[in-house]
């Protein structure tokens, strides 16, 4: 009778939690795991011959993207994310750690000035890059004027104006991803450093660095993972030029409407992005991942 | 002062417009145990950060060894500091941690090794190389910081209240432990209390701080048995502050009457003169608490016999001390409080002031409202602010 008591007062204290997570798993369920399984399933089957697909199993999609020209399109993507990580950590490591040292004051500026651009949509800040980077566009009038430059550069449509834009759209995720755990290194462990013999420089590399590293890393994740697909970007300052495997799946769906391969290629997107996820823990040692995606 | 291992000459520190140090002077010897000991914001981290080379004075020097460092980078001067929290680098073992100043100056892995070893032995610690800071109690945590400030064999090594994060007994253990340390390595220690009872355990010297100044400097028994000012009377020995003018002084004893004309009487340390301005300090356990006779035409609700009893023994006890006593102060007891192993009684006397007297164990022959006289031995009251203010 008691044990029976228990268990039924248990059960009640259980189901609070239970009716509070649902909703959760429903969600999850609905827009995430189960488009994420129609891609996968469309991902093995066959391109109709006017629209939609056939629901004939094939690997015909997976073969298609080993083609050379697939295969350059993955190794360009890489490139320029490796290239947009690079810049947007050599820019935005300094930026997030110094924010962490202002005073609440300055933090909290900083912080609205950050937050401001994200009022605007990012497709409509990328067209202001094209005013200022289009020839006879704000920055070549401003060094015309300045004298160091004498004929237009032309920037719009190159290589360098997609790592531009790229590093503008992804920066703040840096910043805000090193600023949390810059906040959180307790300055003493510096002073401790340098009591203990350490010239600035070392008392940053052996302590700081080490302790922001965690914000670093998941920094990378957070900006390499979406500038692999972050076709626009490379569509609106790039002028196609660049063809990315973001601009490829969306090729694909949209104007080639094959929509197998367009799954196959986001679906092997998706594993590398994962791989990339799981060296990052392998690296960071840090498990806790939730809190990230 | 030429062969002070530590030295620190009118040094002035503000921050912002609050002044922090008001010009300091400080000579420690080698190998001496040395406390700063003052409540909180009284300057004393400031001292230590500044000796550190943590921070920068706004002006005079400090001298370590001889060799004025007052510009030097921290990394540069020969003295390591035992930080409160501890600041134990959390992604490093213990083992790293300790030897981290060793690998900074790139001493020969071997040796590193053999020295991070004897350093964790002399902490007790033995055997917790591979473990991380956060995987040790505050007490370990402790003797990691210490075995990391020492490795490098400083010239001066400064703690910053090391104990305050301990509880009550690990903190009794680690003072003996810290002390023996100390005479053992004969590194000169510089240490930082708030804990009066601390810095009386364990310092060769103590230099009471107050608003940015040493309101003392002084061996234990100095500071605690004769305080120069009220604030040490208060702050290191709990003492009462009464203040009065003299009416009367020979060879042995002074007497000096307070605002209420009430004869107090006190040893004559210090040449003082008939009519100046007096303070006198008195510790609490020194009080004697002698109830007064009723006045007449008053009459007492006859007291039960228990309490009655011990009422007697109390007078008689403490008329044995006071018979030599020329007089005292009037009060009534206001209030009793008992805290662990002592009873404090607070008195409030006729002019208003009020004075605390301690005793051990309860002390049922007084309560509250009782009309009591306080005195005192004359060798118990102390002479204080006698140069600094005459009010």
């Amino acid at each position: 009778m008691k044990t029976a008591q228990t268990t039924e007062r248990a059960l009640s204290r259980k189901n609070p939690a239970v009716s509070t997570v649902m909703p959760l798993y429903i969600f999850t369920f609905l827009f995430v795991v189960g488009p994420l399984i129609y891609v996968i399933v469309l991902s093995f089957l066959k391109q109709a011959e006017v629209w939609g697909v056939l629901n004939e199993f094939t690997l015909e999609n997976y073969s298609n993207i080993l083609k050379p020209i697939y295969l350059m399109t993955f190794q360009e993507s890489f490139k320029l994310a490796f290239l947009s990580t690079l810049l947007i950590a050599l820019f935005g490591y300094p930026f997030g750690y110094f924010m962490a040292r202002l005073s609440a004051t300055w933090k909290r500026r900083t912080m609205i000035l950050l937050m401001i651009p994200f009022w605007t949509s990012s497709l409509i800040r990328l067209y202001g890059w094209i005013i200022i980077f289009r020839a006879n566009g704000v920055l070549d009038k401003l060094l015309m004027m300045l004298g160091i430059i004498d004929a237009p550069l032309k920037l719009l449509y190159t290589y360098a104006a997609i790592v531009v834009g790229m590093v503008y759209a992804l920066v703040p995720f840096m910043i805000f991803s090193v600023y949390s755990s810059a906040e959180k290194l307790d300055w003493q462990l510096v002073e401790a450093a340098r009591d203990l013999g350490a010239t600035p420089f070392q008392a940053f590399w052996t302590v700081s660095f080490k302790l922001t590293l965690p914000g670093l890393l998941s920094g990378v994740v957070l900006t390499f993972i979406p500038s692999m697909g972050l076709f626009f970007i490379a569509d609106i300052l790039g002028g196609n030029k660049v063809v990315l495997v973001g601009n490829l799946i969306q090729e694909q769906l949209m104007k080639a409407r094959n929509w197998p391969f367009a799954a196959a290629l986001a679906v092997v997107l998706m594993i590398l992005t994962s791989l990339m996820i799981a060296l990052y823990r392998k690296v960071s040692g840090v498990k806790d991942l939730e809190g990230l995606l | 002062m030429e062969n002070a291992i530590l030295h620190l000459n009118q040094i002035e520190k503000s921050f912002g417009a609050i002044k922090v140090l008001g010009g300091i002077d400080l000579s420690v010897q080698k190998g001496e145990f040395i406390t700063l000991l003052g409540p909180s914001g009284c300057g004393k981290t400031t001292t230590l950060r500044i000796i550190a080379g943590l921070e920068a004075p706004d002006s005079g020097k400090v001298f370590i060894a001889g060799k004025d460092v007052t510009d030097l980078e921290p990394n540069r001067r020969n003295v390591n500091t035992v930080f409160q929290n501890y600041a134990l680098f959390p992604h490093m073992t213990v083992e790293r941690n300790v030897g981290y100043s060793l690998r900074l100056k790139r001493v020969d892995k071997g040796v590193t090794q053999k020295t991070v070893a004897e350093a964790l032995e002399l902490v007790q610690l033995s055997g917790f190389e591979k473990r991380m800071p956060d995987e040790l109690s505050g007490g370990q945590r402790q003797r990691v910081a210490i075995a990391r400030a020492i490795v490098n064999e400083p010239a001066v090594l400064l703690l910053d209240e090391p104990l305050g994060a301990l509880d009550l007994q690990l903190r009794r253990q680690m003072q003996i432990e810290l002390k023996k340390l100390q005479s053992r390595l004969g590194i000169t220690f510089v240490y930082i209390t708030h804990d009066q009872e601390e810095a009386l355990n364990m310092s060769d010297r103590i230099a009471v701080m107050n608003d940015g100044t040493f309101e003392q400097i002084g061996t234990p028994s100095e500071v605690y048995d004769y305080p120069k000012t009220s604030f040490v009377a208060s702050f290191v020995g709990s003492a009462n502050v009464i203040e009065g003018i003299v009416t009367d002084t020979d060879d042995e004893v002074t007497t000096f009457r307070n605002q209420n004309g009430q004869g107090v009487v006190m040893t004559s340390g210090a040449t003082v003169s008939v009519g100046q301005s007096v303070r006198i300090a008195v510790r609490q356990e020194r009080l004697h608490l002698v109830p007064l006779a009723l006045p007449d035409g008053e009459t007492e609700d006859p007291p039960d016999a228990c309490l009655n009893s011990q009422r007697e023994f109390s007078r008689s006890e403490t008329e044995t001390v006071t018979r030599d006593l020329l007089t005292g102060l009037e009060g009534v007891v206001k209030e009793k409080n008992f805290a662990g192993g002592t009873l404090h009684i607070t008195v409030s006397l006729t002019d208003g002031s009020e004075l605390v007297a301690s005793r051990h164990g309860l002390d049922l022959s007084l309560v509250p409202g009782d009309r009591i006289r306080v005195t005192w031995s004359p060798e118990h009251a102390v002479l204080v602010d006698l140069e600094e203010e005459a009010p």
